[in-house]
């Protein structure tokens, strides 16, 4: 338990190209820690968090094209992956086998997010719309059309009411999962939309854009809380911190952000990364966050809980 | 004396006795002394007694008369000839003297001159002659040695003739030998000691100059005691008790002066004096009035100058500048060259007019003073901010000496420090384009000295106004926070000042919040930034510049609606605003909305203020290289739009030759026009100039491409996506990956375009290209014989890719970017492509098995050999144990035989069995020794193995490429046997070169469409950037207020693509100067209160000075201005 944010690994070469994707999950069966990584070498990588530092347990291969987006299922057994290439890769992360491989279209996928339940996996593409596949069979599940341009981001709220996704061009929808019906539409940004977040709670929605601003939305009444201006760049992406407070950014300025989302204040920056960090993730208690860069290195935070 | 003179009679002894109390006309007497042929000394007695009694019209007709009409017929008469025209001549002097019509005196001169002339023909060197002439030499000013040569002749002669002792204390005191002047009236006065009281007047005057007051005082006392009337003396102790500076002394003085007064009140000296006395009473009128005397009475020039300074002076000090403008002029006119205070008057009246030109004359009235003066303290001073007002650099380089020799000789001044300060921060503006932060750094010590000089020695708070400026040069050296720091303290102080002058301290607050605002906005805390201008925009719903920058921010936010809408807010207010217009204009261009952007910039040249504003002609000059880059059939059309560009462009450099922007805008259509090196050759000037325009890099690069030199384009493209912070720009990811297919580096194109697709997913171009490089990479792969079996199923596999691409992007594509149908084309080819990789992957499939096989017969031949050693060693090893049987066979046969010829000794019958044991003990030992054998021989043959391994190795080897140069001939046979086979393997080749061609083409398409016309497209962002130039340029301003300096970081930050050459720099330039108006008003704001401080200090400093000299500004109007 740290009191002060720190950095407390680095794994330098972590892959051969520019990493793009990460995840961090925990077994709910053993408690085993993954780190899941992708990058531009077509790899997902799957790391075991041991003795405060990560082990490669896992080396997936499959992809083409480039890994753009990563993530574990609830229950941290289940790694699920999308390329350039348009595909969909499960993997089991106990065995390191592949278990399905879905093929999303020519330019359907981007990002994918498993459903709190870690029965379905949203994505979406090109003609904005976002597709729920059923893990069990692979199989579109439903479509849920933004009418919208292309969508970059997805995220499921944490109580699996709420689906929110962000397009190129800013708007960010937030769909009703059980009746599959639109929400909300929140306009509150003009440029690419690369990752958003709910709340631990499911209350509010933060969402991050190439503007180099963060807002917050409270998700029921789809009312604008705030903006929090700090990045010098893109915000690439975002994650919430468990403890429902704090949330954690990234940017194209190489920076990991930590704000508290009581105050709307930066907390603390850290400058390590040397080149663009695509992507972080927090740990399921919010005592650590990992972060992926263009400078193929993994970086491990301690934060103060 | 004689009461009467007699006249003899002519021929007889008769004389006529005139009595000298009742003499009658002068007329009678000269008719008597005409009539009897009277001698010369008797004419001289009666002129004398004539001018004795004042009757001096009489007096010159006797001597006028005597000249020719005199008897001479007597001894000595030559004597009395001399005494007359000497006597005569004096007289003449004398009058000349006291004449004030410079004519008339001249006459009176002459006439001096002829008689004295005409007196040296008779006795050169009488005595009296003599000195009557050395004195009209020294009177006549410019004589002063003819003089001199006179009177050492009359002391030569006679050593202690006073008058020539005197004439010499004279002479010497006016060449300012005070101690030689000093022995002379001593001798004087040994030789005569009730010699006149003016000869100790002298002695004073000397003793003054030698700065003996005491010795003086004495002197001018016993003048008084033997002269109780003079009023030279008078004078002179009323000076000493006024140099002594305290209360009763001055009074003292004033009382004599005021006797003085009343014996002569025409004496200019005391009336200069007395005025100068009114005037630090105060009453000036009194000061008028006596100066106004004293000049009326004296033809001293010297005198003159004094009493016009007082005059003027009086004036200035009741604020009527024009008559003390003329009264100090009047005086520089008269005043010696050591008599520099009416200058220094003159200099403050210049300063009041106030024009450019008053400024550069009041700058020679001080450079007068200094060089009298050369480190009189003020003047520096002056003159230092004097020359600081200019924009001339040498002047400023004079201003920056002057400053800094004020500082080094008083660094406590406050001011000279915070005028330094400011000429340094603004000599940084100007030469901005070199950007050392040297001066910024000799700015901030400046005021960091300054401040701590306020707070430690005056004790006072910092003006908010400085700490403003030291946070704006903080922020132009990039220490946001320590800016941020001093931006609040200011407007800290700003609001404890606010009850002493409320409208001016509110007015310099809004300065600092939108200095504040511009500051959030560089330390990204846009929210911030926000409050303050919104905030600024409830009290000055006029200040535009924060509308401007609003309308920036939601730009760069992509909120182009919004900030369209602020840039209008901004156009109700001022019709008119250039900058306004030219972001709005931007924004239509950004959109590709060439029309209505082009007649915004238009409109800016059409406005008379503006027609020459070069970043609307540059902007134009892009909208028209915009045009080239969509490809016409139309040639004409082309031209045209090539000349129209180039027309802008050269009207640009015309009123500015330094302009890079479009130098660049030129190059780029020349480059156009397919003068390739011609186009290198600008572009790289260009770059030289400076490297803070990435365009230039950019264009450098497509020129590379154009040269065929494509590595150094790679270089060049990466160098501008490092430097300029590009790297994840999609566009700029395009051309990286097109100079690498060019030169053959498919895998960094190919990974290049997938950063670019990482980036920009939605971006059809990107995804066409990416297809290319796939289907290029898969052709190649498949095509090479010894891709293994993985390598050709991945290119299958992303040829299929690429066919889905290009399936999908003939429906779906951007048709302003690529041809679908190319697309749709393309997609059938990779279908053919596919349709013939199942040959390649059967082929590689077959290639893995045989290998498979190959290895596999490998190992079985190698098993086989292993079971060949293992059944030679068993049969080694039976054969031996044969042997061994064979050999034990024997040896029990032998020991059989033995054992016979031992039964048959019958002696030895026990012994036999100890033998036996012997043997069977020594059977173990040869089987031991035998399976060591067996052991050795093993590690042998395993020996032998590991050889043979080796040996195998390269067979194996050699096996392998034997066979691939097999199945190279199979396959070539195979070729050769089947037609179609052929054709299938020459096809893709074919394929290949026309793909590469179409790729080619296609790049080349992109080379008009992006390179070439990429420019365009950079030339757009560009704009964009432009835009954000544009609109910072506002900003810098304010901040420039504060300093202008952030202008250039933001340049180079914000910058980056105009490649068409963006006029930021031109936008910026009017935009700078309102900056530095504004600024200068500030600082006028600030430096007006320095300024009235510092005439201040110079009024207490300098008794002469006034006390309050005119403030050449108001702060009022500053802040009016402001407002």
């Amino acid at each position: 338990m740290s009191t002060q944010y720190s950095i407390l690994f680095n794994q330098e070469q972590a892959h051969e190209e520019d990493i793009w994707a990460c995840a961090w999950g925990k077994s709910e069966k053993d408690g085993t820690e993954h780190i899941v990584t992708g990058s531009l070498d077509d790899k997902v990588k799957c790391w075991k968090w041991v003795d405060e530092q990560i082990e490669l347990k896992w080396l997936l291969e499959g992809h083409q094209l480039g890994i753009v987006s990563v993530d574990i299922n609830h229950a941290g057994t289940i790694a699920v992956s999308s390329s350039l290439d348009a595909h969909i890769r499960l993997w089991d992360l106990d065995s390191g086998k592949q278990l399905r491989a879905i093929d999303g279209g020519t330019v359907e996928t981007w990002t994918v997010a498993f459903s709190p339940d870690g029965n379905h996996i949203a994505t979406g593409g090109q003609s904005g719309k976002i597709v729920i596949i059923n893990v069990d069979d692979g199989r579109n599940e439903a479509e849920l059309d933004t009418r919208g341009k292309f969508t970059l981001s997805i995220a499921y709220s944490p109580d699996g009411k709420y689906v929110a996704c962000g397009a190129m061009d800013g708007i960010i929808k937030v769909f009703d999962v059980a009746s599959q019906r639109l929400l909300h539409t929140l306009e509150g940004h003009a440029m690419p939309i690369r990752s958003l977040a709910f709340s631990p709670d499911s209350h509010r929605l933060i969402t991050a854009s190439d503007d180099g601003q963060i807002k917050v939305y409270d998700v029921k009444n789809a009312t604008f809380i705030s903006t929090l201006s700090g990045h010098s760049s893109w915000v690439l992406d975002i994650a919430f911190c468990p403890d429902n407070v704090h949330f954690a950014s990234c940017s194209a300025d190489k920076t990991v952000k930590i704000w508290d989302g009581s105050s709307r204040q930066c907390v603390n920056t850290f400058y390590e990364h040397r080149d663009q960090v695509w992507s972080l993730s927090y740990n399921n208690n919010g005592s650590k966050i990992v972060s992926v860069s263009d400078d193929k290195s993994i970086h491990v935070y301690d934060c103060p809980i | 004396m004689a009461t009467s003179v007699e006249i003899p009679l002519r021929d007889t002894d008769e004389v006529i006795e005139l009595d000298l109390t009742q003499l009658p006309e002068g007329d009678e007497v000269l008719g008597i002394l005409k009539q009897e042929n009277t001698t010369l000394n008797i004419w001289l007695t009666l002129a004398l007694e004539y001018y004795k009694q004042g009757k001096v019209p009489d007096f010159v007709q006797i001597l006028e008369a005597a000249r020719t009409g005199a008897n001479l017929d007597y001894k000595n008469h030559e004597k009395d000839q001399m005494t007359c025209l000497d006597t005569l001549a004096a007289y003449y002097v004398q009058q000349a003297r006291s004449e004030k019509n410079k004519d008339r005196r001249t006459e009176l001169f002459m006439q001096a001159t002829q008689l004295y002339t005409m007196a040296d023909k008779i006795i050169m060197y009488d005595q009296n002659h003599l000195l009557g002439r050395a004195c009209f030499c020294l009177l006549e000013g410019d004589k002063m040695d003819q003089a001199d040569a006179q009177f050492n002749f009359v002391m030569n002669q006679s050593p202690d003739n006073i008058p020539s002792l005197l004439g010499k204390a004279c002479i010497s005191f006016n060449k300012k030998d005070y101690k030689g002047a000093l022995a002379y009236y001593k001798k004087a006065l040994r030789t005569n000691p009730n010699c006149p009281a003016d000869v100790r007047l002298g002695m004073a005057h000397c003793f003054y100059k030698l700065n003996k007051p005491e010795r003086a005082r004495q002197a001018f006392q016993r003048t008084l005691d033997l002269n109780p009337s003079s009023v030279g003396a008078l004078v002179g102790i009323a000076l000493l008790d006024l140099n002594n500076k305290d209360v009763d002394s001055i009074r003292n003085g004033i009382k004599l002066l005021s006797k003085g007064y009343q014996i002569d009140p025409s004496n200019p000296m005391v009336l200069n004096h007395l005025a100068n006395h009114f005037f630090f009473k105060k009453d000036y009128e009194k000061v008028q009035h006596l100066a106004l005397h004293a000049f009326h009475n004296t033809e001293n020039e010297a005198i003159q100058a004094e009493s016009c300074y007082q005059l003027a002076r009086s004036f200035h000090i009741q604020g009527d500048f024009d008559q003390a403008f003329q009264y100090y002029y009047q005086s520089t006119q008269f005043a010696s060259a050591t008599f520099v205070l009416p200058y220094y008057g003159l200099g403050q009246m210049y300063i009041y007019k106030g024009d450019e030109q008053d400024r550069e004359r009041a700058a020679e009235c001080f450079e007068k003073v200094l060089k009298a003066y050369p480190n009189n303290y003020e003047t520096m001073k002056i003159l230092g901010s004097l020359y600081a007002q200019s924009d001339h650099p040498d002047k400023q380089d004079l201003a920056k000496k002057h400053l800094k020799r004020v500082t080094d000789q008083y660094p406590d001044d406050v001011e000279a420090w915070i005028e330094l300060a400011q000429l340094l921060e603004r000599q940084q503006i100007s030469s901005a384009t070199t950007s050392s932060s040297d001066g910024v750094q000799g700015a901030l010590s400046a005021y960091g000295t300054a401040t701590s000089l306020v707070r430690d020695r005056v004790q006072a708070d910092v003006p908010p106004e400085i700490l403003n400026n030291i946070a704006a040069l903080h922020f132009r050296l990039g220490n946001l926070n320590e800016a941020k720091k001093y931006y609040e303290v200011a407007l800290k102080r700003c609001e404890e000042e606010s009850n002493h002058d409320a409208l001016y301290y509110r007015s310099i607050m809004v300065t600092m919040q939108y200095n504040l605002g511009r500051l959030s906005e560089e330390m990204y805390q846009f929210e911030d930034a926000v409050g303050f201008y919104k905030n600024i925009l409830r009290q000055h719903p006029n200040y535009i510049d924060c509308y401007l920058r609003l309308g920036c921010m939601a730009r760069d936010r992509g909120q182009i609606y919004e900030a369209s809408e602020w840039f209008k807010e901004a156009l109700q207010i001022n019709q008119e605003h250039p900058d306004a217009w030219s972001l709005i204009g931007n924004l239509h261009l950004a959109k590709q909305e060439w029309g209505p952007g082009q007649k915004k910039f238009e409109r800016i040249l059409k406005h008379e203020q503006t027609q020459n504003d070069a970043y609307s002609m540059l902007a134009l000059g892009n909208v028209w290289l915009q045009t080239l880059h969509n490809p016409t059939r139309d040639k004409e059309k082309e031209k045209r739009h090539q000349d129209r560009a180039l027309a802008m462009y050269k009207q640009v450099l015309r009123n500015d030759p330094k302009n890079i922007y479009a130098a660049n805008g030129i190059g780029s259509v020349l480059a156009h026009k397919g003068y390739i090196r011609e186009a290198r050759d600008i572009f790289a000037q260009v770059r030289e100039a400076t490297a803070d325009v990435s365009d230039v890099w950019l264009n450098l690069a497509h020129v590379y491409i154009e040269q065929r030199q494509y590595i150094s384009a790679v270089q060049m493209y990466e160098n501008c996506a490092r430097k300029f912070k590009r790297r994840r720009d999609p566009e700029l990811l395009l051309y990286l990956a097109r100079a690498y297919f060019k030169c053959g580096k498919l895998q960094e194109c190919r990974k290049t375009l997938l950063r670019a697709r990482h980036v920009a997913p939605h971006d059809t171009a990107v995804l066409y290209n990416t297809s290319i490089v796939l289907q290029q990479l898969a052709t190649s792969a498949l095509q090479d014989e010894k891709s293994d079996l993985r390598t050709v199923l991945r290119a299958v596999a992303e040829l299929e890719l690429a066919q889905g691409y290009f399936q999908y992007l003939s429906k779906n594509g951007d048709r302003m970017r690529f041809d679908l149908n190319q697309a749709a084309k393309e997609a059938s080819k990779c279908r053919d492509l596919l349709s013939q990789a199942q040959y390649h992957v059967s082929r590689a499939r077959r290639q893995d098995e045989e290998e498979r096989k190959m290895k596999e017969e490998q190992d079985r031949e190698k098993a086989l050999l292993r079971e060949k050693q293992l059944e030679e060693e068993r049969n080694r090893i039976r054969a031996q144990e044969e042997k061994m049987r064979a050999l034990i066979e024997q040896r029990a046969q032998i020991q059989d035989k033995n054992k016979a010829l031992m039964q048959m000794a019958e002696q030895m019958e026990e012994e036999t069995p100890k033998k036996k044991s012997s043997g069977k003990r020594k059977q173990p030992k040869v089987m031991d020794h035998f399976v060591n054998d067996g052991s050795s021989s093993d590690a042998v043959t395993s020996a032998k193995k590991k050889k043979l391994d080796g040996s195998q190795n390269k067979k194996k080897k050699k096996l392998k490429s034997k066979k691939e140069r097999g199945g190279d001939r199979s396959l070539s046979n195979d070729e050769s046997d089947s037609e179609n086979d052929a054709s299938s393997s020459k096809r893709p080749k074919k394929s290949a070169a026309k793909k590469q061609e179409n790729l080619s083409a296609k790049q080349k398409m992109k080379i008009k469409s992006r390179a070439y016309i990429s420019d365009s497209d950079s030339s757009l962002s560009s704009d964009n950037e432009q835009l954000a130039e544009a609109d910072d340029a506002p900003s810098h301003n304010q901040t420039r207020i504060a300093s202008s300096s952030s202008e250039d970081d933001m340049r180079v930050d914000e910058e980056p693509a105009v490649e068409g050459a963006s006029s930021d720099d031109e936008k910026q330039e009017p935009e700078a100067q309102q900056g530095s108006e504004e600024e200068s008003d500030a600082q006028s704001n600030s430096g007006s209160d320095a300024e009235s401080e510092e005439q201040e200090a110079v009024a207490s400093d300098d008794a002469h000075s006034d006390k309050e000299e005119p403030r050449p500004d108001s702060s009022s109007d500053a802040a009016s201005e402001l407002e």
